[in-house]
């Protein structure tokens, strides 16, 4: 959201917990299996069909 | 839709690229006007009023999704780097975001700040992929520099945060009443599993 950009981002005592799960080893499998299967899918597709002459701005 | 008949569908384009290329900046404005999002007016807002303000004063980078037959704006996301602000935290959370110190008060991080697609892609399934293209451009950026973990301040709506979810991102707050949630993709070190 927007005032991500121009307000203040605050990590309260609270959530301390979550900060602590999602540096957790179980996630950190969790993000290298996600992370294998993006970089498998994405690869060998950045070409795009459109070119900037094609927006005529 | 598959990520590859994503890529064959819609076309990429730095917001940059298009803002040195372009004759006029009425001509970006206009293409950036043809983006609608009745569900989410802060992400239509940011991208028709605020998007090439930001790209100006390099204050973040946004990436557009044409559509390759009717060059509409189908889709967009903007990222940047930030810093998250800790307040009465302990040294252990802020050692562990910060990677070095336990004291520090503000920790630099990459920020996707808004990610979305138009009411013209609503019913098609491409969020994902926006979000695998939005991660891409942060991992690049970590692997060159450094860096933590991603930030992103989701939209308080339960489908959207269970999308993050399973995307692995992790929410690092918990309040109905709020109008977003802060959500976390952490790096690893290195050795982290081993």
């Amino acid at each position: 959201m927007t005032k991500a950009f121009l307000e203040t981002i605050v990590l309260r005592p609270e959530n301390e917990k979550r900060v602590l799960s999602a540096f957790s080893k179980k996630n950190l499998k969790k993000i290298k299996v996600f992370d294998a299967q993006k970089v498998k899918i994405i690869t060998g597709q950045r070409e795009r069909k459109l070119s900037l002459q094609d927006l005529s701005l | 839709m598959t990520y590859q008949k994503f890529k064959e569908t819609y076309s990429l384009f730095p917001l940059s690229e298009i803002l040195v290329g372009a004759s006029s900046k009425r001509n970006v404005r206009k293409l950036l006007e043809t983006f609608t999002c009745s569900r989410n007016s802060d992400l239509q807002d940011f991208l028709h009023h605020k998007a090439m303000t930001f790209e100006h004063h390099l204050r973040s980078r946004t990436y557009l999704y044409l559509d390759n037959v009717t060059k509409e704006v189908a889709a967009y996301f903007t990222v940047t780097i930030s810093t998250l602000h800790t307040e009465n935290v302990s040294a252990k959370i802020i050692k562990l975001l910060d990677g070095y110190q336990d004291d520090v008060e503000s920790i630099p991080c990459f920020l996707i700040g808004q990610l979305g697609k138009s009411d013209q892609c609503e019913s098609i399934k491409i969020g994902t992929h926006i979000l695998y293209d939005a991660t891409d451009v942060i991992d690049q950026a970590q692997q060159m520099l450094g860096g933590r973990f991603i930030l992103l301040d989701a939209i308080n709506i339960k489908e959207v945060i269970k999308f993050y979810e399973e995307n692995v991102f992790i929410p690092i707050e918990e309040d109905e009443t709020q109008e977003s949630v802060k959500m976390i993709k952490p790096y690893f070190e290195l050795d982290a599993d081993s």
